[in-house]
């Protein structure tokens, strides 16, 4: 039981990182159609960041304001210098383009912070709580409660503000989106900024468990965006649930059946999904037109 | 025996009935004209009926034999062939390519065989090359063979498209709005060429808003109104048809009322 | 158009002309060698060219075919003492055999949502030659035996650069074959319009996992010559990155070409030996170039010379 509900709080604890990649994933994918790929390289600037400015003796909020903003910083610049000049390109370019910013970033990190391994300490204290026999790290609590706040405000973001409004217009239907109005532009460096920021976000809370190094990137970009097609391309709520299953049903794997296969898991687990309902869990359903 | 044959085909998207009992046959050498008013459901019922939807209810027969839940490929096989309202043109191969690609089916072929060019590819290539030119001159495209599709006009990819259809030999053309786009003299070349492909003995249902194409070609008519048959019969019936005129008429009606 | 056929001659000619003229020139073993690591990813870019340039279906996972195709080389001999020289093909039927059985499900899905379930396929390929140790050696590798041919082993640079030219050569000409034939129109024809494709009676899911098997059989045999060559192999032939960069091969070149397959494998292969120079900026600037070519020549290296020698001849 102990081990049971162990399991399930390292899974919540990494599904909620896996959400917020997909929830970056979804915020671009939405208003652009683009899947960027280097979404994981906004958790990695975000851990990295912070880790270098505590280290400059910045106290930790002041870091992690500095983190985002770098990275917010990153994200408008990837959308103006590399996405927006390719203009119409096929898909596949656009998603080699990204593959490119990503690789570009990691090179930049590793020449910045070195390959090894970078952490901060806890925010809050280094002893575990105890809750019914399992130890759940503090640091865990931040991390599912950074979620939910994040996700919430994404959510008033969407639904409450004009400028929500018109990220969600545009991702229903681009040109009609131009024609009332909407300044397509803006919204795109909205969409970007604003996915950088949600990255940084879960890099800031996952670092002091898992360490941050150049190269984490990769491999949570690939789980973000296996999150997001598990739950359903374009759908906030979709990527929300498939982050938070893929990372339970990681964790539970890794306990009770392999450790070295629990990465198989995720893509495993998608697979199944995509077979079953191609459009994902929560996707929407769409009829081929022609 | 009819070639082509629905009945009481049925269709809904996320409970809305797009089709509710519609049911049509075509002869050998006959022009069938399914017509209506936008949205009246002529576009879905071409594509229940060519395979790419698969109906909720009802029967369609080729030749006899059902062909609902039948995917495009095998109808193709089967002597059904269609053109797309919103062209599905292979835009960045040659229009020669693309009447070649309705040859698929023609040509005796195997994957290996054609890796390794055995010598039987190039007399094929041959065959299906005269076959093509000589389809390409019927739809008046002659002289354009090695033009990229998606260099070319509206019209003429219309046009292409029905060349394309004509080289898989089917027994069943249908036509979705073959005219849209085109000037007056290129419609009466487009008529004069589908009574002239019904004359070689296939049959061809035509979904198409020139009405005075429509009058001039088809052998009967079948009107459609929000998913229903309201009328069928002969040109000269469906002009004097009051459900008809008012199915039109209505919409134009309301449409007038709403403006004001 | 009879001449169409000598075109596809002499492209093969003038590329065995090219081949021999370096085997010729290149100054010493070094050279040879990454000649011959051009022709290899060159072979297995040219299997993408057919997959993505003329079907139009993406592929992020080719790297895990690469793998398998690399450790059939190591395994077999080693364990079931296969003479090495028959691995490539045996490791291009287990590949040919494994897209043939996952294609069909996988190929269903399009755009994004094929691209990362290829990539979930070499991943997982690529988890199982990390972590089953005992077969394959885990994230260290293994060595590959060098085969003996007539008691003389084969370990010489040049010999490796000819048998890898010649696979190189053989693998163009199978690709230009298809061009203008029935199974290549109808490859070109459901990238264009999947749906006008299957009205011409073509069996379009049948159709990209032909596609998928031949691209991923050329995946496995460069792989075998590249552990045959090395002399070792390890999981990192079959990554992400691996997967990644035979994609950007064959999208730098230009998807559509054979020229533009080898193009694209040179650059990416000799730009690394450039860049070491630069030690730690390397994947700094590679990323960097990638995406300066992708936004100023979206289709790639050989259709922006051929619009250039065009615009500049009229």
């Amino acid at each position: 039981m102990a081990e049971l509900l162990q399991y399930i709080a390292t899974g919540i604890t990494i599904g909620s990182v896996y959400a917020l990649v997909a929830l970056g994933f979804t915020l671009i994918y939405n208003c652009s159609g683009i899947v960027n790929f280097a979404q994981g390289e906004f958790v990695m600037i975000g851990g990295m960041v912070t880790v270098a400015l505590t280290a400059y003796g910045l106290p930790l909020e002041a870091a992690a304001v500095g983190a985002v903003g770098v990275s917010i910083v990153v994200g408008i610049a990837i959308y103006i210098l590399a996405v927006a000049p390719a203009g119409r390109a096929s898909p596949v370019t656009v998603i080699i383009i990204t593959i490119g910013v990503s690789i570009f970033l990691r090179g930049a990190a590793q020449v910045l912070f070195g390959k090894q391994f970078h952490g901060v300490k806890p925010f809050l204290s280094e002893q575990p709580v105890m809750i019914l026999g399992a130890a759940v790290q503090s640091q865990a609590f931040l991390v599912i409660g950074g979620t939910a706040a994040a996700s919430l405000l994404f959510w008033i973001l969407l639904e409450r503000t004009l400028i929500g409004k018109a990220l969600m217009a545009t991702a229903a239907n681009r040109l009609a989106a131009q024609l009332v109005g909407i300044n397509l532009r803006r919204v795109m460096l909205i969409a970007f900024g604003g996915s950088a920021a949600i990255g940084a976000i879960a890099g800031i809370l996952v670092t002091p468990i898992t360490l941050t190094s150049y190269d984490v990137g990769t491999m949570l970009a690939l789980k973000g965006f296996a999150a997001a097609m598990l739950g359903g391309m374009g759908s906030p709520l979709g990527a929300m649930a498939g982050g938070l299953l893929l990372g339970l049903a990681e964790a539970l794997s890794a306990g009770y059946l392999s450790s070295a296969y629990k990465d198989a898991i995720a893509f495993l687990a998608t697979f199944a999904v995509l077979l079953l309902a191609p459009n994902g869990l929560l996707g929407r359903r769409s009829v081929n037109r022609v | 025996m009819s070639s082509l044959r629905a009945h009481d085909v049925s269709i809904a998207f996320g409970g809305i009935k797009a089709l509710d009992g519609v049911g049509f046959d075509v002869m050998p050498g006959e022009v069938l004209a399914i017509i209506g008013p936008n949205g009246a459901g002529k576009t879905t019922l071409f594509n229940v009926v060519s395979g790419l939807y698969r109906p909720t209810g009802g029967h369609i027969e080729l030749d006899g034999r059902g062909i609902e839940g039948l995917p495009p490929h095998r109808l193709a096989g089967m002597g059904l062939s269609r053109t797309f309202q919103n062209l599905q043109v292979f835009t960045e191969m040659t229009l020669i390519d693309n009447v070649l690609v309705g040859r698929h089916l023609r040509e005796r072929h195997s994957f290996l065989g054609d890796l390794f060019r055995l010598p039987s590819v190039a007399r094929e290539n041959d065959t299906s090359r005269k076959r093509a030119g000589e389809l390409i001159r019927r739809v008046g495209l002659e002289g354009r063979e090695s033009a990229i599709a998606g260099t070319m006009p509206y019209g003429a990819l219309r046009r292409l498209e029905i060349a394309r259809a004509l080289a898989t030999e089917p027994q069943v053309l249908m036509l979705d709005e073959p005219a849209a786009g085109c000037n007056p003299f290129e419609t009466r070349e487009l008529a004069a060429l589908i009574r002239s492909i019904a004359d070689d003995g296939r049959a061809v249902v035509l979904v198409e808003h020139d009405m005075r194409l429509v009058m001039s070609i088809s052998d009967r008519i079948v009107v459609l109104d929000r998913g229903r048959v309201i009328a069928r019969g002969a040109p000269a019936d469906i002009r004097s048809n009051a459900t008809v005129v008012e199915a039109y008429l209505g919409r134009l009606g309301a449409e007038e009322a709403a403006r004001a | 158009m009879p001449h169409r056929l000598s075109d596809r001659h002499l492209s093969v000619l003038a590329l065995a002309g090219v081949v021999i003229a370096l085997g010729w020139i290149l100054p010493n073993a070094y050279f040879l060698r990454i000649a011959t690591l051009v022709w290899i990813f060159a072979l297995a870019t040219l299997g993408l060219t057919v997959l993505i340039g003329q079907a139009g279906q993406v592929s992020l996972g080719q790297a895990g075919f690469l793998g398998v195709g690399a450790y059939a080389a190591a395994i077999l001999p080693t364990r079931y003492g296969l003479p090495p020289l028959a691995t490539p093909f045996v490791g291009a039927f287990v590949s040919g055999a494994l897209a043939f059985l996952v294609g069909r499900p996988i190929l269903r899905l399009k755009g994004h949502y094929l691209a990362i379930a290829t990539l979930g396929l070499g991943f997982l390929i690529s988890l199982v030659l990390t972590n089953e140790v005992g077969w394959t050696g885990g994230p260290d590798g293994m060595q590959v035996p060098r085969p003996v041919v007539f008691g003389v082993s084969l370990s010489q640079p040049s010999t490796w650069y000819w048998i890898s030219a010649a696979s190189l050569l053989i693998g163009a000409w199978l690709v230009l074959n298809l061009d203008g034939t029935t199974t290549g129109r109808a490859f070109r024809a459901l990238r264009d319009s999947e749906v006008g494709a299957s009205v011409m009676g073509i069996d379009v899911s049948r159709m990209k996992l032909r596609a998928f098997v031949l691209a991923a059989v050329y995946a496995s045999v460069a792989g075998s010559l590249l552990g045959l060559s090395n002399g070792f192999v390890t999981p990192d032939q079959s990554s992400f990155l691996q997967s990644v960069e035979l994609v950007t091969m064959s999208v730098l070149g230009g998807a559509h070409s054979v020229v533009g397959a080898i193009l694209g494998s040179a650059m990416l292969v000799l730009l690394p030996q450039v860049l070491t120079v630069m030690q730690d900026y390397e994947t700094l600037v590679l990323g960097a170039i990638v995406v300066v070519v992708m936004i100023f020549l979206p289709s790639g290296l050989v259709p922006a010379l051929v619009d250039l020698t065009k615009r500049l001849t009229r």
